[in-house]
């Protein structure tokens, strides 16, 4: 036998062991294998054997994840304190405030003064006695049968870039998997041709954070994870187009040609990391021609585009990304996450903040019409969450019409909507001042837990290893939530 | 150039790959705690002893919560089956209220308690082979119920065309199929010809935008466990779902963007089991609506969902501060501030900052107000001459 031959051949044996070690038996770490190798047949048995998927029937296939990045006003939006207005400009009492840290932007404030909401509240009808809505909110109202309202969300980051992490990742230290990781990694994806975690960015109008693409990373998951940003202009994935001057039937032959040589090497060495190249080179090749059919609305009818707002048709704005996940929905891409950026309003609020749901709120109440026409909407999961909350005080100047709001993480509202979530209820409640949690906290580690259970998986079940132990969304808490459940 | 545009396909690739093979598994080792102890405990135990609940503190669930035992302590003894509280509960006599599970709830198999014994016999240990320890035989269930395991010839043909299969559960032999990857080429022939070979299993199936037809929905009919149809926007229309008849198992259906008209009505109304069907965008009268609307536990989602009415809107907000404090002592107590106001600045006061002067407490509004209240309290002081 030819030596060289043999070396390679032993190389890759023990490759092949070293990673097997780290998956087998690690229950989900086991899908892992199959995709590090990029689907190839290099086991033999392999692609016969199906997806592990999820631990028991899903109730929903997919995630649209909408994060208010700045962390909005729960105060101004969704929780209603109609007593608050009483007490303007009364000193927020220690008995309330408890010590909480606060950060260096107000740390300096001598006064706490109490900002009630300049807005208006209403209540719009659910299937549970209503809900108080602000009025800048008006399109949200109107699906609000669909709605889990959470009142009682908690975090343990006061700055944006830990509780973004946290929010993501389960942890507030970067490193770990996202969340539309964890999904890649446990479901994978449902179209070949498009990333299975997909990321866009809209711009708001205010006080706006860096996003680090780490929010979406794959921590220690296999890369292929990680989700991919569509940006808004220019191309929307970066390198899919041929050069100029490159035709795509000549990158077929190139392709081609590469993929017999990559195959010859294949059957020599053995090695699975080549057919994954070449597996990875055609679904690029795919993605040519998906893209671009993707981001393309003109097939999109005029009632439709009315729906989501005139703002629908600027690229970028949060309407289009609105439009844009339910495209990607509906072609089973499995986590989209849309950014919106600028809910960091410490002063100006009541300006700044119309300006956000002025952009958001018919948008994202288009979408959960959208899908549920299209019969998407009882198998995608919807989240509605910023990193935090504001406080009750206004840092700076208070007037009625004008004040601002520093990060409040000890009690916030975010949403849920579709497969598998309760409509139309809400959960949990907080104090008179909005300010702690008076019944029923959902910690960041409940949320994954109740999200992933809809998803089909048991939290604790879903595990990979790194470093000798087993890694997990939710860390080593979280429960699931029974009431947020349908 | 070659080169270069090469490497742009690569780490396009690696940064936006689509993880679409998610379907490999290497099996677990054959005689393991994952293939063998873990699914007992999956069926028999974790319904009330797992993630969500924990009935008399135990969860069986994961290694860790076995581990940890239950509010009774140690379920198990390792090394010593007879000496394990969970094997003793398994051999107590059905009408004993400790046997478990309880005696409602279906039992495990001897074969299966016979494996749990083994398992802890050699340790109980999560990770490795443990001798002798296989997967029980199960009587077998009624034939109804079961469905045989996919043909793997016939799922490899489906992920090389690509399109997307998945089980509904680990446990479950059904499949969902998606052709969204290839939408747009799946024609009656192409679907029919790569669904042949999985006609039991195949129970949610999704050709939403492909250009299915007669063919397609005839076939459909003869699926036995398809209980979800997605085709949505498709060309399918009244000729051709007619073709799927009444099948016995149909619970949702996606018609929004079809070419279903009133004519469909009998149709649909002859689906036993449907639940749920989606027609918006179908060219329906409202009398047709109505007639499905009217059969009891049918959902119609006709794109007609009311918005949610607004039940109430508040008055124009009135900002005042005549709610008490609530850290203020009663009024009443000789430690209450005699003011609700600041009395240097007017606003509203905090009752950490006080001065008491002539037996009166006054409070206010910051930490820097007292100092000048002691400038010249008597002139402050004035500003209320009552007490409250
Ligand atoms: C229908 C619900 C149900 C099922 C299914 C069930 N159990 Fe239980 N189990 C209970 C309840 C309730 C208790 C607490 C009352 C008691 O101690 O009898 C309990 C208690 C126990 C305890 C004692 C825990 C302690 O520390 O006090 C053990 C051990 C146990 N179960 C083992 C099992 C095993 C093994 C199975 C599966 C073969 C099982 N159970 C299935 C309801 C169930």
């Amino acid at each position: 036998m030819n030596p060289i031959h043999e070396h390679y051949l032993s190389l890759t044996r023990r490759r092949f062991f070293g990673r097997a070690a780290t998956t087998i038996g690690a229950g989900l770490g086991a899908l892992s294998l199959g995709s590090l190798l990029g689907g190839s047949n290099a086991l033999g048995a392999q692609d016969t054997a199906l997806p592990q998927g999820p631990h028991f029937a899903p109730k929903a296939k997919r995630v649209i994840y909408l994060h208010m990045e700045g962390g909005p006003s729960h105060l101004d939006l969704y929780d209603y304190k109609p007593e608050l207005r009483r007490r303007f400009n009364q000193d927020l009492p220690d008995s309330i405030r408890k010590g909480q840290r606060l950060t260096t932007m107000t740390s300096g404030q001598s006064r706490f003064p109490v900002a009630p909401s300049m807005f208006r509240f209403q209540r719009a009808e659910n299937r549970t006695g209503g809900v108080w809505l602000s009025e800048i909110l008006p399109h949200t109202a109107s699906v609000a049968n669909e709605i889990a309202f959470i009142h009682s969300m908690e975090t343990e980051a006061i700055n944006h870039e830990p509780g973004i992490t946290f929010f993501q990742t389960g942890n507030q230290q970067p490193g770990r998997p996202s969340f539309g990781s964890w999904m890649s990694y446990g479901l994978g994806s449902a179209n070949a041709n498009l990333p299975t975690f997909a990321v866009m960015i809209t711009q708001g109008q205010g006080n706006m954070q860096a996003l680090a693409a780490r929010f979406w990373g794959s921590g220690f998951l296999p890369s292929e994870h990680q989700g991919c940003k569509l940006r808004s202009s220019g191309d929307p994935v970066l390198y899919l187009k041929d050069p100029p001057g490159v035709a795509r039937l000549d990158r077929r032959r190139m392709l081609d040609l590469v993929g017999a040589l990559n195959e010859k090497e294949a059957r020599e060495s053995l090695d699975p990391e080549v057919d994954a190249r070449i597996a990875q080179a055609e679904m690029a090749y795919r993605m040519q021609m998906s893209v671009p059919e993707l981001t393309d609305f003109s097939d999109e009818d005029e009632a439709t585009l009315a729906l989501y707002g005139e703002d629908v048709r600027k690229p970028g704005t949060f309407a289009a990304n609105c439009l844009l996940a339910r495209r990607l929905a509906e072609r089973g891409v499995r986590f989209i996450q849309l950014y919106m950026r600028g809910w960091d309003q410490h002063g100006g609020l009541p300006g700044e903040i119309q300006l956000q749901t002025r952009a958001v709120d018919r948008a994202q109440a288009a979408l959960i019409k959208d899908l549920r026409r299209r019969g998407l909407l009882d198998e995608t999961l919807i989240l509605w969450a910023g990193e935090f909350g504001r406080t009750v005080y206004s840092q700076g100047t208070l007037t009625e019409t004008n004040y601002g709001r520093d990060h409040h993480p000890r009690a916030f509202t975010v949403w849920a909507a579709g497969g598998g979530i309760a409509p139309g209820i809400s959960y949990g409640k907080t104090d008179d001042y909005g300010y702690n949690i008076a019944e029923n906290p959902v910690t960041v580690h409940d949320l994954h837990a109740t999200l992933l259970h809809v998803l089909g998986f048991d939290h604790e079940r879903l595990v990979y290893r790194h470093q000798g132990r087993d890694y997990r969304l939710t860390d080593v808490s979280g429960r699931v939530i029974p009431e947020l459940l349908a | 150039m070659r080169l270069s545009a090469l490497a742009l396909v690569f780490s396009l690739a690696a940064a936006c790959q689509s993880g679409e093979t998610n379907a490999a598994l290497v099996p677990p080792r054959p005689s393991s705690y994952e293939s063998v102890i873990a699914p007992i405990l999956q069926q028999r135990c974790v319904g009330c002893h797992g993630a969500e609940r924990a009935k008399g503190g135990l969860r069986l669930h994961t290694p860790v919560a076995i581990r940890a035992g239950g509010a009774s302590g140690a379920s198990l003894v390792a090394g010593d089956p007879a000496s394990s509280e969970l094997v003793r509960r398994l051999h107590l006599p059905l009408a004993d209220e400790e046997h478990m599970p309880p005696d409602d709830k279906p039992q495990p198999e001897p074969t299966e308690i016979a494996a749990l014994e083994r398992w802890i016999a050699a340790g109980a240990p999560f990770e490795g082979e443990v001798e002798g320890l296989s997967v029980p035989a199960r009587k077998p269930q009624p034939a109804a119920s079961i469905v045989p395991p996919a043909d793997p010839a016939a799922l490899a043909r489906l992920r090389a065309e690509l399109v997307h299969v998945q089980p509904l559960s680990a446990a479950s032999t059904s499949l969902w199929i998606d052709f969204a990857a290839i939408a747009p080429r799946a024609q009656d022939a192409l679907v029919t010809e790569l669904l042949a070979a999985l006609r039991p299993q195949v129970a949610e199936l999704a050709l939403a935008r492909s250009p299915v037809g007669a063919g397609t929905l005839a076939f459909c009919a003869t699926l036995p466990g398809l209980t979800r149809l997605d085709l949505r926007d498709t060309k399918v229309g009244d000729v051709q779902l007619a073709r799927l008849g009444a099948h016995p198992r149909v619970e949702e259906l996606v018609l929004a963007r079809t070419a279903i008209t009133d004519a469909s009505v009998d149709q649909l109304l002859s689906l036993p089991k449907l639940r749920h069907v989606y027609l918006w965008g179908c060219a329906l009268s409202a009398e047709s609506v109505a007639r499905l609307r009217a059969r009891p536990g049918l959902a119609v989602d006709f794109g007609d969902t009311p918005d949610a009415a607004i039940a109430q809107v508040e008055d124009p907000p009135k900002f005042t501060s005549d709610l008490p404090i609530p850290d203020l002592p009663p009024a009443g107590d000789p430690n209450a501030p005699v003011n609700a106001a600041c009395p240097v600045t007017g606003s509203p006061i905090n009752p950490k900052y006080t001065r008491t002067f002539e037996g009166r407490v006054f409070a206010f509004c910051c930490p820097n107000c007292p100092g000048e209240f002691d400038s010249d309290p008597a002139k402050y002081a004035a500003k209320f001459p009552g007490s409250r």
